[in-house]
This record gives structure tokens, sequence and C-alpha cells, in this order.
């Protein structure tokens, strides 16, 4: 049901936008604010376990399991690798810019990019928290396209300055609930780097989302991609003491 | 010549057994002491040739510019930096810039991240004498804006081929990724350590590539005609720049030096939004290779701590020889003792006795080292792959025996044979005739 209000509720600001104003600079800010509302959870604090399978030609598929602690509200979040037995123990913790990655073999946290990939796969940290594209980006409506079975609109996210790790994206948003279905990353050159096919969402509270599987394809290195799932979600309050250094230090133990 | 120096000469056989196995310890301890320091020697400046011919300079600098408190690494208007030096050193100084970067490669399905470097082919060709093409050459690399010489290694793991295109891609120096399509013409090999595995490209390809400003470069190296006085000289240029508007200093440690070399990334605090300057550090080579030195040193003093336990060995067989030979000699002592030599005269025969000994095989010691020196470093033909080529000039090993570490072994070694003589010695020289001679008959 709620679903169904939510789609409806979108369908109204497109067609409000689309009748008040065609300029392709504000339809696309609205419609990736609108996005923003319903992706980031604010109002509450996530817990779920994610599954990321990396593919890549001639190689064993490489499975990593993580469990993660999301709070949006103070910019923060926990990652605990729980598989394979070679990454236990490590860890990330982000709060707002700082992100630090725990290596429980020399117990130390290594200061890292806000952008980093997680495990040497296909997905980066950036995905598990709170989107804040409008900061970094400018954004504009650059037409429709078919994706599978879903219409979606296109929407062209150009950074504002250069300190983002993809100077441009294509954001493809699906017509119905406004949720991606994929995005395009690409480098300043615009070579397309990377694709992000977003499969499915779970309706965590009433108008917020969250994927449940997506495929990250690197798009440089062929036959390389990682498929994510994200299960276990909950919306129980986290303890504080989740969002330390210290509680990834205690979890390596 | 004293009477007793010439006995002492002939007595050095007198007990042929216990002189041989005396001296076949002073033999070991001289050939180990040598080829230690040859090598520490050796690498000392091999590692600073190859270096310097490839991955630093005499002086080399590097920074990075703060713009409200965040840090664009690199040399900022490195043609100002340029200037500056070359009007302070008119005619006696080189200044080159490089552009560095990391990128990963992806060719035919396969990945590999490798080391770039930007260099002005027109001025800054000391690199092409390191480098030996397997395929193509140095005009044809010149010719290409985009062309790269890549390593033979790097070629075989990615099967890569002479005008192959590849895509690359690369951070920028803001953090954004950028890519760009690099041409093979040329692949390599090398012997110098510091020159295997790098990608050679032009300078201003990797610019553009890392989106830098056109006065920008990773770092700049500065040659001399010789490399005395570049502390000075660093001095010097530290309060010319600080005057031209940088914000200048040494390395703090020799890791710091490396980080200079390497332009990696520095260990920033955290700065505030109105923190803007442009930052410079200048490392000497001297400091570049302060941290090989150290590991020389941990090197030396573990091969000495190996020569002290020989020494010590010696010592012990010093005290007991002359013991077993001052009674053997019970009556040669009383006798001499007897026609009046004096008690200071036996002492000294009984040390030169040794010390006699021990030059003479320290000096057969040094002999062998030195041929075995001459084999290895000459003869013997290593593949210079890896660490390994670190210690290698062109597939040979180098150790380089100098006259100061020859100097030493022996001092060392005739001292020490004299301070250990001078005990047992003394209690043979203070024995009375009268004595002596009745322990005999």
């Amino acid at each position: 049901m709620n679903r169904f209000i939510s789609a409806g509720l979108f369908l109204l600001l497109a067609a409000t936008l689309s009748a008040q104003n065609s300029d392709p600079a504000a339809v696309g800010t609205a419609l990736i604010k609108d996005l923003e509302n319903k992706i980031n959870t604010e109002s509450l604090d996530m817990t779920s376990t994610f599954t990321l399978v990396q593919k890549k030609e001639g190689e064993a598929d490489r499975v990593l399991r993580l469990r993660i602690f999301r709070r949006d509200t103070a910019g923060k979040f926990t990652i605990l690798f729980q598989y394979p037995d070679s990454e236990k123990g490590k860890g990330y913790y982000r709060d707002n810019d700082n992100l630090y990655l725990y290596l429980p073999s020399t117990r130390e946290f290594v200061f890292r990019n806000r952008k980093d990939d997680v495990g040497s796969t296909d997905v980066r940290t950036d995905l598990f928290g709170k989107q804040d594209l409008l900061s970094q980006y400018t954004a504009k409506v650059t037409g429709d396209e078919k994706i599978s079975k879903y219409d979606t609109t296109v929407v062209q996210l150009d950074a504002k300055t250069l300190d983002v790790s993809f100077p441009v994206q294509k954001w493809y948003l699906n017509k119905i609930n406004n949720l991606p279905v994929k995005v395009e990353n690409y480098s300043a050159s615009k070579t397309l780097l990377r694709t992000t096919y977003y499969v499915d969402f779970k309706e965590v509270a009433k108008g917020k989302f969250l994927f449940t599987k997506l495929l990250a394809k690197n798009n440089l290195e062929k036959n390389q991609s990682t498929l994510l799932s994200n299960d276990d979600i909950g919306t129980g309050k986290i303890p504080d003491y989740t969002f330390s250094q210290a509680f990834l230090e205690e979890q390596s133990r | 010549m004293p009477y007793y120096l010439s006995l002492a000469f002939k007595n050095i056989f007198r007990q042929k057994k216990r002189s041989f196995t005396l001296g076949v310890n002073y033999f070991v301890v001289a050939i180990l002491m040598l080829l230690l320091f040859s090598f520490s020697d050796g690498v000392k400046k091999n590692f600073s040739g190859n270096l310097i011919s490839a991955a630093a300079g005499h002086l080399t600098l590097s920074g990075g510019k703060v713009v409200k408190g965040k840090t664009l690494i690199g040399v900022s208007d490195y043609p100002k930096i340029t200037k500056v030096i070359e009007d302070e050193y008119p005619g006696e100084v080189t200044v080159l810039a490089r552009y560095k970067l990391t990128s990963t490669v992806y060719y035919l399905g396969q990945s590999k991240s490798l080391s770039f470097q930007g260099i002005n082919t027109a001025k800054d060709t000391g690199l092409r004498d390191q480098v030996n093409f397997v395929q193509g050459s140095w005009a044809d690399y010149v010719a290409q804006e985009n062309g790269v010489l890549v390593s033979k290694d790097t070629a075989d793991y990615l099967k890569l081929k002479l005008d192959d295109e590849v895509v690359i891609s690369t951070r920028t120096i803001f953090g954004a990724f950028n890519t760009g399509t690099i041409r093979v013409k040329g692949i390599y090999e090398s012997a110098n350590y510091f020159v295997q595995g790098i990608v050679l490209c032009h300078f201003d390809f990797l610019q553009s590539l890392a989106m830098g400003d056109k006065l920008s470069a990773s770092t700049l190296f500065v040659y001399f005609k010789n490399t005395d006085g570049l502390d000075v000289k660093r001095e010097k240029l530290l309060g010319l720049l600080k005057d031209a508007g940088y914000v200048t200093s040494k390395p703090e440690s020799s890791s710091d030096a490396i980080s200079v070399v390497s332009s990696s990334t520095p260990k920033n605090k955290s700065e505030g939004v109105d923190v803007n300057e442009n930052r410079l550090t200048i490392a000497t080579v001297n400091e570049v290779v302060a941290i090989l030195a150290q590991v020389l040193d941990a090197v030396n003093a573990a091969g000495g701590f190996l020569a002290a336990i020989m020494l010590f060995i010696i010592a012990i067989s010093i005290f007991i020889n002359m013991r077993m030979t001052i009674n053997d000699r019970m009556q040669e002592i009383g006798t001499l003792r007897a026609i009046g030599t004096e008690t200071k005269d036996i002492v000294l025969m009984l040390i030169f006795e040794n010390v006699f000994l021990s030059l003479l095989f320290v000096l057969a010691g040094l002999t062998a080292a030195l041929l075995i020196i001459g084999f290895v470093s000459n003869l013997l033909t290593l593949p210079p792959a890896g660490i390994l080529s670190l210690f290698l000039d062109q597939g040979h090993l180098v150790l380089i025996p100098t006259l100061g570490s020859l100097g030493l072994i022996l001092t060392v070694a005739l001292l020490f044979t004299a301070i250990f003589s001078f005990f047992p010695a003394r209690h043979g020289g203070k024995i009375r005739a009268a004595v002596a001679l009745s322990k005999t008959y």
C-alpha cells in the first residue's frame, strides 16, 4: 500500500514539475532531491548484511560478507567483515568525511579515501552511507531511456569540483517510483568506468528504500563484476558505541 | 733492527701446527671483514649511482599546494623554481622536472597497477642510457605524444606488443578518475633497480592526464657537477625559495627524504580552511641513502659481531699458545736471560712473534679476499632481476675494497694481537734465568 502511495506522490511530483518547469536542470535537481529523500534514512538506524560476490574471468568467484551499521542522521556507518576468515576482523568506520579502515593484523586504523573500494571489489564504501549528490554535482535531465523493462528518466550529474571519484554520472531513474535502475560512472575524459544496476529495493520505512540487490560492473576490466545482496535488514536502534573505532577493535578480538 | 725482532720473525713457525691453527683464524677474519666492507661500500655506491641516474637528483624537491586547507600534491610553478636555482648556480646546475603517477592498466582482460614517470625528452635524457631496448627505440618513443616505454616484465605480463594502444585509468590530483590511452613505443630491460617496472611517458601527457596545471610537476631533480657541499647548497636554496614565496623545509628523517623522492602523499595534519600556501621540501641524496646506510651498518655490525667472536677465539688461542710456548721454550728464555737479555726484550720478542704471525695471515687473507672480489666482480654474472639488482652493476656484484677498509682490518688485527699477547708475554719476560734453567735441568 505504502509503495502505491509513494509512487502516486512521485507521479504527482513529476507531473507538477513537467507542467510548471521544463528546465532540465531544475527537473533533474528535483528528481535527485526526491531520490535522496527516499534512499537516505535520516530518521532510522539501519542494520543489514551485505554479501558481495566478485566475478572475474578466469578466476574463482570471490565472496565477501559484511555487516553494516548505518546512522545517516550523524553521517556515520560501521562495516564489519564477517567472511572469508582471511578478512574477518577488518572493518570500516566512517564519521562524515573521515573514513578509517581497521586492520586487525597490525591493530591499526588507516585513514582512507571516503570513496575506497570495499575489499578490492567494484563496490565503493560511499554506496553504504548517506548520499549527498547535490552538494557535489549539478543535475540535469538529458532524456528518457528504457532499461530492461523499465522506463527511466536519465539525469546527468556533473561534478561541481573534481574532488569526487567520478566527474560525470548518469542516473537512470524509474519513471514510476524515481528509484535508480542503473547508474553509470564516467571519468573526467568521459570514459565509462563502472555501471551499477539496481535490481531490487525494499521499503524499510514509509517512503524510505534500501536496495537489496545490485550488480556493479567494471567497464574497463572486461567480464569483471560484483553482485551485491543486502539481507537481514533491521531498523532497530543501534547503540552509540557501535559507531566508534573501539567497537571495531573489540569485534576483531 | 733490535735483535729480538729478527728472533721473533724466525720463531713464527717454530710450532708449525699451533701457528697454522691460529693463523687460519686471522685468515678467515680478514677475508670475512674485507668482503663485508667491500659489499657495504659497493652497495652504497651502486645504490646512490642508480638512484641518481633514475629516481633522484643530488637535491630533490617535492611539495604541495595547499588551497583552503586541502593539499594538491606536486611542485607549483616549477619554471620559477628552476629559474631561481639556475640563477644562483649559472652553468653549474641541471634542473629536471618529472611528473609521476600510479595508474591501473587494462589490457586483454588483465590489469596491473604501474608507476608512470613523465619526462621532458628534450632535456631529460639520462634514462636513455639506463635501458636496453628489446623492441622499439628511444626515437620512436620521443616522436609519439602518448608513446611509452614499458619494461619487458610488464610487457610479458600484460602480453603487450609494440604499437599496442592501452587504456589507463588514474586518479587526478583532485581525486577524480581520469582515463587516457597510451601507445607502446618501446620495450626495455634495465639493470638499474630504480628503472625496472617504470612506464616512461612524456611529461605533458601525464600532466594533462592528472589534470595538473601547466606549471606543476611532481618533483624536481637538481644535479650539480659533484656532490660536494650539498647541505650548504640546500640551505642556500631553502632561503632563496622562501624569498620567492614558498614555505620551505628539510625532511625530518630519512623516511621523509624517501617520501620526497617518491613524491608520496605527505602525512598532512588536518588544516584549517584559511591555510593557503605553496610548500616545498628539499632532500639531499645523502639523506635518501641514509636509511640504506643504516641497514648496511646493521649488516656490518652483524659481521663485526661474528668477527668479534672469532677474535675472542683468537685471543684465547694466543693466551694458551703463549703459555705453552713459554713452557716449551723455558731453556731458551733462561739462556737469553742468563746472557743479559732484559725483561722488556723478551716480552717484545714474544709479542712480535704473534704480531708477525697475524700480519702474515691477515695479509694472506686480504690477498685472498681481493682475489675473490676480483672473481665475483668481473667473472660472475647474475640476472639483474628484482631486489638483487640493487647490488648489481651490469649483472656483476659491486664490491669495492677501499684502502681504508684494508688499513682498518690490518690495524685492528695487529693491535688486537699485540694487546692480547702482552699479558702472557709479560709473564714469560718476568721469569728469572735461574728459575727458567732450574725448571729445564
